[in-house]
């Protein structure tokens, strides 16, 4: 055996890792070589001194602690959200249309937070009604700009959706948050497909409208025959958006709180947060692309098992458990479950969503979770601008 | 309340999750020396540590409800232990603070820390406070690998925990930890040359 190859394999020697044949040309090789025999030395004596290191127990009433912290952190739900849903907000700008409805639906529950009633109202009028669609275009100001799409909300066969695609001035805008109620967050739905329609003015913006009518009509008459078939887990995939969302000042200011400093420095628009999103399969930025390519893959962890519906209810839990918010929903043409969901959520709470999702990786039996790994240990907060307080993901059913 | 400490911590967990929410306590009792010492490992001062370890337990708390029987309830408990460690090491205001001990030196690197040791050893042998003196070494070493490395090294070395283990705590393939613990104790061996 090589020298070069035993030195390599020291470390599997002193742990025991390797094979009894390769142990034995190991050992050989070492006999024959003083070199490799002081090597595995200064391995051997590495590893004695970590392993003698005294254990350092918990301070005394560490138990009490975790409880007093505990009680703190039992506060109301409402108290707990209101904080980072009137903070600043990381939206997604790497699907410009998404992070666009994504805004869009939070200033209309920032502006709508008092409206308790006339929450209650929507969502009573929501439940009641059949199959429901509306769908008003205004046109307005070529730079104000606002979409508000309140779309389904599926209680058995019924599938109700309410869309309003809105354009107009500042004045329109606070007008139309009077009139609409504030939706609840189950029923904050947004469709890729309509919100492209954003970037084309106004035909094309009723052209993709229209479209996505179709769509739901479609998905209508899917659901009823959907329901009994069986179907595979999905693979659920996590994206975290870090894009920047460029927003015009007037707007954002309304709605979102910022630094001072980049109020003043907003120019023709606002920046909210934010870096480039890229493809976690291709950063290189490591010193070791053989690590950094396993990292990138993300958790191998099999989701949670059950039909898609199971699966997104237990998702959706989860979410709300960990203090997020779903802010847009894509069911895609034909699916009774949402393809894909963007959630709001406190930045501080996101590894508490990615732990429960990790635990399901050694239940087996589905697919799988993909978790980016920035998520995944955490290290999303370092490209974090100070400040944010809340981050955007997308929650992939595939 | 007490179990016995035979009590597998999956029972524990079916307990809590029956309702019995005590047996909460009893968790954070069996496993929070162990807790504790992988955050001291991977933050390297006290009072870093003991808020990740209650964070960890705060977050197990929340989770346990929905916590799967089927794998490991120490695997999952140190992944969450280790994860809150990573992001306390990228949290910006920990980042701050170790680059201004690293302009200081490495006698403020312990921070208070280490003059704890120190005052509390004026009343020990010789040879506990040599041994302590050694041990805050050891532990400048392992707080300058990098972050990545020091995970793994920890979980092997110190806490002498299965490669098979510290995969799934980690997520990271085999070949991944296996190189960077053979990195982590190459490095642990320069910085160690002539000090112990």
């Amino acid at each position: 055996m090589k020298h070069r190859h035993v030195l390599r394999m020291l470390n599997d020697y002193v742990d025991g890792l390797l094979a009894e044949k390769r142990k034995i040309a190991v050992d050989e090789h070492l006999r024959s070589c003083p070199s490799c025999r002081e090597e595995l030395d200064h391995v051997r004596t590495v590893r004695r001194t970590l392993d003698q290191l005294s254990s350092r127990a918990a301070p005394p009433g560490f138990l009490e602690s975790v409880h007093r912290r505990l009680e703190k952190k039992q506060v109301p739900r409402s108290s707990v959200r209101k904080p980072w849903i009137q903070g600043r907000v990381v939206l997604p700008a790497g699907a410009a249309a998404f992070a666009t409805a994504a805004i869009a639906i939070i200033v209309v529950l920032n502006v709508m937070e008092p409206r308790k009633e006339a929450g209650k109202m929507a969502a009573r009028d929501m439940s009641d009604a059949k199959v429901e669609k509306e769908m008003v275009v205004r046109e307005g100001s070529e730079t104000m700009e606002e979409r508000e799409l309140v779309a389904r909300d599926r209680s058995g066969d019924k599938v109700e959706r309410e869309m309003a695609a809105r354009s107009h001035t500042e004045e329109e805008r606070k007008a139309a948050a009077v009139e609409v109620p504030e939706p609840t967050a189950e029923a904050d739905i947004a469709s890729d497909a309509a919100l492209q329609g954003k970037q084309k003015g106004g035909a094309g913006q009723e052209k993709m409208v229209e479209k996505e009518m179709a769509a739901v009509e479609e998905t209508i008459s899917f659901a009823a025959a959907k329901k009994a078939e069986p179907a595979e887990a999905p693979v659920i995939s996590i994206l975290l958006f870090k894009d920047t969302l460029e927003a015009p000042a007037e707007e954002a200011s309304e709605y979102v709180t910022y630094d001072v400093e980049e109020r003043e420095t907003s120019g023709d628009g606002v920046r909210i947060s934010g870096v480039k999103s890229r493809d976690f399969e291709g950063d290189t930025r490591e010193e070791d692309s053989m690590d950094m390519k396993a990292e990138s893959l993300s958790v191998q962890a099999p989701a949670p098992s059950g039909t898609p519906e199971q699966v997104y209810a237990v998702v959706e839990q989860m979410v709300h458990d960990s203090g997020g918010r779903i802010v847009a929903k894509d069911y895609g043409e034909k699916s009774t479950t949402p393809q894909s969901m963007v959630v709001e959520m406190p930045v501080q709470t996101v590894d508490i969503f990615v732990d429960e999702l990790m635990q399901y990786d050694e239940t087996g039996g589905s697919k799988g979770v993909v978790i980016p790994e920035e998520l995944k240990n955490g290290s999303f907060r370092r490209q974090l601008p100070d400040g944010v307080e809340s981050v955007a993901l997308k929650i992939s059913f595939e | 309340m007490n179990r016995e400490k035979s009590t597998p911590d999956l029972e524990l967990v079916m307990a809590f999750q029956e309702g019995r929410k005590e047996s909460f306590d009893e968790l954070v009792v069996r496993h929070q020396d162990r807790v504790f010492n992988i955050c001291f490992r991977m933050l390297g001062n006290f009072e870093d540590a003991n808020d990740c370890a209650q964070d960890t337990f705060i977050r197990v708390y929340r989770s346990l409800e929905r916590f799967r029987l089927q794998s490991s309830f120490s695997t999952w408990l140190y992944r969450i232990a280790v994860n809150t460690c990573k992001n306390r090491l990228s949290s910006s205001a920990f980042r701050r603070e170790r680059s201004v001990l690293r302009i200081n030196g490495s006698k403020d690197s312990d921070g208070d820390e280490r003059s704890m040791e120190i005052g509390d050893s004026t009343h020990t042998p010789n040879g506990a406070f040599e041994r302590r003196e050694r041990e805050a070494l050891i532990q400048d070493a392992i707080q300058s690998l990098p972050d990545k490395q020091r995970t793994v090294v920890v979980l092997r070395d110190v806490e002498g925990l299965s490669y098979e283990e510290i995969v799934k705590i980690t997520g990271m393939n085999l070949g991944t930890v296996k190189s960077r613990i053979a990195r982590a104790r190459e490095r642990l061996k320069h910085l160690l040359k002539g000090k112990i």
